[in-house]
């Protein structure tokens, strides 16, 4: 169920008007989710949501509580919120508590426009109908296709009894496909997360993971090691992501971080990458863009992280800032990364010798001293030799910081929207990386 | 059985008749709908789910949370397609609705769906089961579950611990499912999930070590925990996590492996679990969770463990996370006690309803599982064991018989590749073995094989007085993205000739 904001404030409102906690906090989140999943080259499953969530959150002096609840009624409301007050009156105090922000100022942002959330259960089927229109067309290459189209359109309202509103839309799809040789040698994937439906192109998707399929099926056999590696966007935002999320200022404070420095304290201001890393957050991004405000209320506003190769930014929560003098800094809503005009077939033209890699899977952390992840290729694995996709390769497992990662990166290419394995949900603007050395440590028979 | 806390209490949020009468009308409407649409099949999934989370780190609860949600799913079979639609609101015209929705996108899809779905004669069930619950801990009061943690972070710090993350996670529900073809289920779940962190940092040296408890999520309340136990662990995992510090660095190489059955679990469950998934095996998973390194013409030839190794299903084993009464397609649970490998040959796919005659058997093994209302059933995994030895073996005669190899206790890292080939895992101890016997605890050791031939290198499994039952809350599988409870049991084995590696000199 969608909201607009006149009618979330009023709701919002009269939810606050029942609060007998020194404040309360109320999150309402709502919309349709509609999925349609093909397997095989046909339909598998598919579905309709309709869902709003309302999240109480109540504090009497320094103790405080949250309860979730689906049901619209107020009847049933202030029966939760009863709950979460006794919830609240028998929790011990939170030495660490801060009382609810009061009005904040948020930035505009792209996430919803009325040609995408105007979408029905219609188009998104006439996507579906698309993409296996393209498995016609190339029925001589025996394809087995399978795919994901989720078409998301949901609000977010927060308020509380500070004073403090805000409202977001938001309208995006996501597409993603496998395209498989019958003969289970050859497997290729394509995919894309857009909020305007304008930049959605099923057919080239469909044909990418197809052409990546066909292209994969005779494999060279390569050892494990360290090569020079092409990220396409999509492996790159899992690494990039999963070290975003890594970059906590209290754990790197308390000195339990890659980001904690010896001897105490954190490396904000080291040059730990090269002068062409720049990594930021931004919600008002039009290709990308981000929610405009944390759970807790704080302005999501553009953050650089990585600002030409030195550490900008770690995330600060509202207790730690204040603890620190310092400003505090939400969790990145969105991940940009400044790239060149270079596009990913121009780089390979101007590659000598490197593996290129499609996308990325399975991606976990190893060792949190040292940030290292392990994590496999898949979909597309290719030798980029004298310019020229020359042949496909064997899968690899990696075991690979993301640090080190950055850290030799040779050339950056277009930034480009992508949607990762791990980091799927989260808008991006990533660029393709040639990072000289990544390191190999097995290969996987898997295709 | 050991008794923690006091309770029950009543929870003002539970009313049971009140539930199924409301179920009652709203699946009434559901079904009725479906079937003047000219519906082969539809059922539905009505669900009240309580959950609570309390989240602690040194002397502070960081995050006291609750959440009470309800709604339906309904699923229709039009001509041979499936439509999918739910709602949070269980009224009896919202249940028209939806159905109504399910069908519209049913027909729609049909254009889509050259292979109709092919539903084999399912079983009329009119049945309940009923988690046994001796703690319930929705009952029990706040502050003896915040002071446990409290209390527990304590001695990690006296212990000497510069920091201890602590949490309980509770999950309680009551699922009606109803068919067309007149089934009528009532259930009820609660899972109960305590875990704790410890961290020990070398703030000089700029290094940190953590140990993660051992005790796993089950189906049960607080009874499931030993408070005295855990207490006690959690002042010997400062101890370990301190030793961890100044531990000596694996070497990598190749070298025998005995693993705990808190290690071992996570490798069934990747290795064996998933790549025995029928739907993974014909493909319908590749763009996601992926699909498996087995065939379906493999089944009942394919050489997959030493025979020794038998893996067995079921859905009845106590504190089991999928341990119910019935699936979610409606199923009994006695259709999933069931051999997957048996003397290393194996034996049988987990199966959710219209998949058998995929591989010509008549009937599903009751693998079905869907997150919660709003999501559409798919293949889960019951609980996936390792059966015990008949022969007597105890740890000690496992290790005696190992001259260069590592003994690994608790699950760390994990990752396997779309087709469940190549795997590799961490721990949380690791202690070298020599001769035979246990050395100096050793650190950054990750193991990584094939999961073939790393089942046909296991020639020493323990016999059933060391099995343990452990598993996650959080098995990831299908788009959208559901999570599954499932438990694994399993008992300390052996495995030969195992490529190890340390994980930082490996980056």
């Amino acid at each position: 169920m969608i909201l607009s904001e006149s009618e979330a404030r009023n709701f919002q409102i009269s939810i606050l008007s029942l609060s007998k906690a020194n404040s309360l906090s109320v999150e309402i989140k709502g919309g349709q989710f509609v999925n349609i999943r093909l397997g095989r080259n046909a339909l598998n499953t598919n579905g309709i949501e309709n869902s709003l969530k309302i999240t109480l959150n109540s504090t009497f002096a320094n103790r405080t509580a949250s309860y979730t609840i689906d049901q619209l009624e107020m009847s049933a409301i202030e029966r939760g919120l009863r709950r979460c007050e006794k919830l609240a009156q028998i929790s011990p105090p939170d030495p660490e508590f801060l009382p609810p922000l009061g009005p904040q100022h948020y930035a505009s942002s792209f996430s919803y426009s009325e040609s995408m959330g105007n979408l029905s259960i219609e188009n998104i089927v006439e996507m579906a109908v698309r993409i296996l229109d393209v498995l016609t067309q190339n029925q001589s290459q025996h394809i087995e296709l399978s795919s994901f189209i989720k078409f998301q359109k949901y609000f977010i309202c927060i308020a509380n009894s500070n004073g403090l509103f805000g409202y977001q839309k938001f309208a995006n799809i996501q597409l993603t496909a496998t395209a498989r040789t019958n003969d289970g040698l050859g497997s290729g994937w394509a995919g894309a997360f857009v909020f305007n439906i304008e930049e959605i192109d099923p057919e080239k998707l469909i044909e990418t993971a197809i052409q990546k399929a066909i292209l994969s099926k005779e494999k060279l056999s390569m050892a494990p090691g360290h090569y020079p590696v092409l990220l396409e966007p999509t492996a790159a935002v899992d690494l990039i992501g999963l070290m975003l999320f890594s970059m906590d200022g209290r754990a790197a404070d308390e000195g339990r971080s890659v980001f904690s420095k010896p001897g105490g304290g954190n490396r904000i201001g080291e040059p730990l990458f090269p002068s062409n890393i720049t990594i930021y957050s931004d919600p008002s991004n039009r290709q990308a863009p981000g929610q405009v405000f944390s759970n807790d209320g704080l302005p999501c506003r553009k953050i650089p992280w990585i600002q030409h190769g030195i550490l900008s930014n770690l995330i600060y929560s509202r207790y730690w800032a204040k603890k620190n003098h310092k400003e505090p800094i939400p969790e990145p809503s969105n991940i940009l990364m400044l790239g060149s005009d270079t596009t990913l077939d121009k780089m390979i033209q101007d590659i000598d010798k490197a593996i290129l890699v499609t996308r990325l899977w399975y991606i976990r952390e190893v060792d949190p001293q040292s940030l290292i992840f392990t994590g496999l290729t898949r979909d597309g694995t290719f030798l980029i030799e004298k310019g020229k996709i020359s042949k496909a390769v064997n899968n690899f497992r990696f075991n690979q910081s993301p640090l080190t990662m950055l850290q030799s990166v040779q050339q950056i290419g277009r930034a480009v929207n992508c949607i990762g394995s791990e980091i799927d949900d989260l808008p991006a603007l990533i660029p393709p990386l040639l990072v000289k050395d990544f390191y190999f440590t097995s290969t996987s028979e898997a295709i | 059985m050991p008794i923690v806390f006091s309770g029950p209490l009543p929870d003002a949020f539970w009313n049971y008749d009140q539930s199924r009468r409301i179920a009652t009308v709203v699946a009434e409407s559901a079904l009725h709908t479906a079937r003047v649409y000219g519906c082969q099949f539809s059922d539905i999934r009505i669900c009240w789910i309580l959950k609570e989370r309390i989240i602690s780190r040194e002397s502070r609860i960081e995050e006291l949370g609750g959440s009470f949600e309800s709604g339906m799913g309904i699923r229709v079979l039009f001509e041979g397609t499936w439509g999918f639609a739910s709602s949070n609101l269980l009224d009896p015209n919202e249940a028209a609705e939806k159905t109504k929705e399910a069908v519209e996108v049913a027909k729609k899809c049909l254009k889509l769906n050259p292979r109709p779905v092919e539903l084999e004669k399912l079983p009329q069930i009119q049945g309940q089961w009923h988690q046994d619950v001796l703690i319930d801990p929705f009952g029990v009061p706040l502050e003896e579950k915040t002071s446990f943690l409290l209390d527990l972070n304590d001695k990690a710090i006296k212990a000497g611990a510069d920091f201890c993350r602590s949490f309980f996670l509770f999950h309680k529900e009551l699922r009606i499912y109803a068919s067309s073809i007149g089934s009528w289920i009532e259930q009820t779940f609660l899972r109960t999930y305590p875990k704790f962190i410890v961290t020990v940092v070398d703030k000089k040296e700029g290094k940190f070590e953590s140990r993660s408890s051992f005790e796993p999520p089950k189906s049960g309340g607080l009874e499931i925990i030993e408070k005295k136990a855990f207490e006690m662990e959690v002042v010997e995992a400062t101890h370990q996590a301190r030793e961890k510090l100044q531990a000596k660095p694996v070497v990598p190489g190749i070298k025998d492996l005995v693993l705990h059955p808190t290690n071992l679990w996570l490798t069934i469950h990747e290795t064996i679990g998933h790549s025995t998934e029928l739907d993974r095996v014909m493909g319908l998973e590749s763009n996601y969770a992926g699909t498996s390194f087995l065939k379906v013409d493999q089944l009942g030839n394919f050489d997959f463990a030493n025979p020794i190794v038998t893996i067995r299903a079921d859905r009845n084993q106590p504190g089991g996370l999928a341990s119910v009464g019935y699936d979610d397609d409606g199923i009994p649970s006695s259709w999933s006690d069931f051999l997957i490998i048996e003397k290393g040959i194996l034996k049988n796919f987990q199966m959710a309803i219209g998949q058998a005659h995929w591989i010509g058997k008549e009937k599903s093994n009751g693998c079905s599982y869907a997150q919660s209302y709003n999501f559409f059933p798919i293949q889960r995994m019951p609980n996936i064991s390792l059966v015990p030895s008949e022969k007597k073996e105890q740890l000690k005669d496992l290790i005696s018989g190992v001259e260069d190899g590592i003994y690994i206790i608790g699950d760390g890292s994990w990752s396997i590749d779309q087709q469940r080939y190549n795997f590799q895992f961490g721990g949380q101890l690791f202690y070298e073995i020599k001769n035979g016997k246990i050395r100096q605890m050793l650190r950054d050791v990750i193991y990584q094989g094939n999961t073939q031939s790393f089942w046909k290198s296991c020639d020493g499994i323990c016999s059933k007085e060391e099995y343990k039952l452990c598993g996650t809350l959080f098995c990831g599988k299908g788009e959208p993205s559901q999570t599954a409870p499932v438990s694994h049991g399993a008992v300390p084995a052996r495995f030969r000739n195992i490529t190890i590696l340390n994980s930082r000199l490996h980056s």
